[in-house]
């Protein structure tokens, strides 16, 4: 394992995936001191290690804490520091910790002395990626976390989960002077992910807003995660699991969750007044909120301003369904027909006329849009609804998020 | 110690080997994507009229005695108030009307293999106690929501159907059952609606209130067997209370069919009054009271939406 390109499935990401997580708790605790021991390879006292001596006796032999100071200053890229050349500690790292230790240096020199860090949490980044489903480890879940599987519905499995997002964020949180451009595209390229593979994780959005209060990426991603954790699916699993003693699920109720959304898509709109699918969305919320004027004038303005297709056939369904809660049928109507010729082979418009027209006592008119919905193509893959999509649907340019993040690192001389 | 070099690769001290592999893994030449996974993924006026119709109520009311069905009873025998004002019941039919039995049945993913055996296994015994003047009909749903045989008197077309029937993606069940009630509503014949669904809606356009909504204005009567699972039926529950129907919860699969040819002939032993309501205002919910006047127990819908029909 001498190299690890990020994004790529690699021998370096199939090493890492295998270790325990009790592995993985050791190496977060070298990890802190290693960081440490970076910014002063000579440092006397080292407070990770003291902090986690307070559970268990200091973790190394005096040997090996040389051995980690010799391996900070190639991590570093420090070797021809004062201190480093004390310990002699280029002449004690093979090949690949040189070209580590170049590289490092090189970055330093270019006023970045987190090579390291940035690298290493694109690693676990990568790790915990490149798995289907987080694996299980070893059955004790210790401190980390549960992930509950649902399929169809249904909760299928819960699972320990590996600590690579957890090793990752703590690396990027010992950057100095604090997080930049790079970790904030690292949060939006990899909870994009998340939310496009429907692995949520409260924890890392979160964490993100934390450092990145304003970000208006990051809050509509929020807002997504809560609008979706509001989702009756979500919220009828996240009651019923049942969980091992002292775990909980990180999900709130529905009316807490639509809260916190709108309140995140409304901070996105701060952000930018632009952003029109957060607009989208923050009608929708509004509508579940049974704000139907406030959901109605959010959705006009989107249905105003949307450009794509999969948009504008949203905006349609919803401001709709905001027109028929305010009572003007025809209007609805009038809207539902609009996402019905944007994507004909929509199931959703027709059901939607059908449920219009049985409100207005109309059962023949009912009958007959229901209708509509059987002649559409019997074969699902025939059919072609956004609608069962929506709740990826923000996360549909998840690749450039990654490319984006990508560009910060060059690549570097052979 | 500064003087006791050892070469990196000799170095065997498992305590300290995982932090320098993980240096190493750092190392990068080229930035590829190969990992990365695309997600899949005018103001017009209102311009209606209201008909002036004046249409009869029709109830489905199970009548027992001792968990055993009643049977004999008349218009006479039944106390009817609509709104708390005592209507006058105008026929009463048992075992006369009609069928339109629908099976609203879930063909998601969680329904494969002998599930799914039984499941058709369940519907062909439906279909097998039904009279040449029912109707039956069969609407499947996945995400996709299905007519896959419509209304007929032809109980093998719609046997036929159901055979080849695959359970395959995720779960519409509001606008499956949506769509069942909507297809059994017509005019002639009692509407029967029998749902099975072994998970929760994961894909469907309509809320449960609306759902709730059409089945208040409708005369369908819901049956409905669900799976046991960790999340409740709420839907189901609610939706067969709100039509007298019934909510079986089983714990497998094996019976299935018992439990369908039961759905039956419960439905078979229940009375159909009807009556033209008087001293209550046509729109709105009207809230029922249904009792005989013999000692038995009678289950009725609570009550029925009435909306003013509109016209163009």
């Amino acid at each position: 394992m001498l190299s690890h390109q990020p994004g790529q499935k690699d021998d370096a990401v199939n090493e890492v995936a295998v270790w325990s997580n009790s592995d993985l708790r050791t190496l977060g605790a070298d990890q802190r001191i290693l960081v440490e021991l970076m910014r002063d390879p000579a440092a006397r006292q080292i407070k990770a290690a003291a902090r986690r001596s307070t559970r268990s006796s200091f973790p190394y032999t005096s040997w090996q804490l040389r051995r980690m100071r010799v391996l900070a200053c190639a991590a570093g890229g420090l070797l021809s520091r004062r201190d480093c050349r004390d310990l002699t500690a280029s002449d004690e790292i093979d090949v690949p910790l040189s070209r580590l230790a170049q590289l490092a240096a090189q970055s330093e020199e270019r006023g970045d002395g987190n090579y390291v860090l940035r690298r290493g949490a694109l690693l676990h980044g990568d790790v915990a990626m490149s798995t289907e489903f987080p694996r299980a480890a070893e059955p004790d879940a210790g401190d980390g976390q549960l992930r509950i599987a649902v399929e169809d519905g249904r909760e299928t499995s819960l699972r320990v989960t590996a600590v690579h997002w957890e090793l990752a964020r703590t690396l990027l949180d010992a950057m100095r002077p604090g997080p930049d451009e790079m970790v904030r595209r690292w949060y939006v390229a990899t909870s994009g992910w998340m939310q496009g593979r429907e692995q949520h994780d409260t924890v890392h959005l979160r964490h993100a807003r934390q450092l990145f209060p304003d970000d208006r990426d990051i809050l509509f991603l929020s807002g997504c995660q809560q609008e979706i954790y509001a989702s009756p699916m979500v919220q009828a699993v996240a009651r019923a699991a049942v969980l091992p003693a002292g775990f909980h699920v990180d999900v709130p109720q529905q009316g807490p969750a639509l809260a916190d959304a709108e309140l995140f898509f409304r901070h996105a709109l701060d952000a930018d007044p632009g952003l029109v699918e957060g607009r989208l969305r923050l009608g929708h919320v509004l509508l579940l909120r049974g704000k139907v004027q406030e959901a109605a004038d959010a959705l006009r303005e989107a249905a105003r301003t949307a450009d794509e297709p999969q948009l504008r056939y949203f905006a349609a369904l919803f401001l709709g369904t905001a027109e028929e809660e305010l009572g003007h049928f025809d209007i609805a109507r009038d809207l539902y027909e609009r996402a019905a010729a944007l994507y004909p082979r929509a199931q959703a418009p027709y059901v939607a006329l059908s449920a219009l027209s049985s409100r207005r006592g109309d059962r023949a008119g009912a009958r007959n849009e229901v209708q509509r919905v059987f002649e559409l193509p019997a074969a699902p893959a025939q059919r072609d609804d956004p609608w069962w999509d929506y709740a990826i649907f923000q996360v549909r340019n998840v690749d450039a998020l990654f490319k984006r993040l990508y560009e910060l690192f060059p690549v570097p001389e052979p | 110690m500064h003087g006791a070099v050892q070469p990196a690769r000799d170095f065997a001290d498992s305590r300290i080997v995982a932090a320098e592999q993980w240096l190493k893994a750092l190392l990068h030449h080229t930035m590829v994507t190969a990992l990365l996974v695309t997600a899949t993924v005018g103001v017009r006026t209102q311009d209606v009229t209201f008909s002036s119709r004046i249409e009869a109520v029709r109830v489905d009311v199970l009548v027992t005695d001792n968990g055993r069905p009643l049977r004999g009873l008349g218009p006479a025998d039944f106390e009817i108030r609509d709104n708390g004002v005592l209507q006058h019941v105008d026929l009463v039919s048992f075992d006369q009307v009609p069928l339109n039995a629908i099976l609203a049945l879930d063909m998601s993913d969680s329904v494969a293999g002998e599930r799914l055996d039984r499941l058709r296994a369940a519907g062909s015994a439906v279909l097998a106690g039904l009279q040449p003047a029912d109707q039956s009909a069969l609407v499947t749903f996945s995400h996709v929501v299905r007519l896959a045989a419509k209304l007929t008197h032809d109980a093998g077309v719609v046997r036929a159907a159901l055979s080849s029937a695959a359970g395959m993606g995720n779960t519409a069940l509001l606008d499956g059952t949506y769509a069942g009630i909507t297809v059994g509503a017509t005019d002639a014949g009692r509407e029967l609606l029998i749902v099975f669904s072994d998970g929760i809606d994961t894909s469907s356009w309509l809320t449960a209130d609306k759902v709730l909504d059409a089945a208040r204005r409708s005369d369908v009567v819901v049956y409905a067997v669900s799976v046991r699972s960790p999340t409740r039926p709420d839907f189901l529950r609610d939706l067969t209370a709100l039509t007298s129907g019934r909510l079986f919860e089983v714990e497998r699969t094996e019976n299935l069919d018992t439990v369908f040819v039961s759905i039956l002939e419960e439905f078979r032993h229940r009375y159909l009054v009807s009556y033209t309501p008087h001293g209550v205002s046509r729109e709105g919910w009207h809230k029922l009271d249904v009792r005989v006047k013999q000692k038995a127990v009678t289950r009725a819908r609570p009550g029925y939406l009435s909306a003013p029909s509109a016209a163009k």
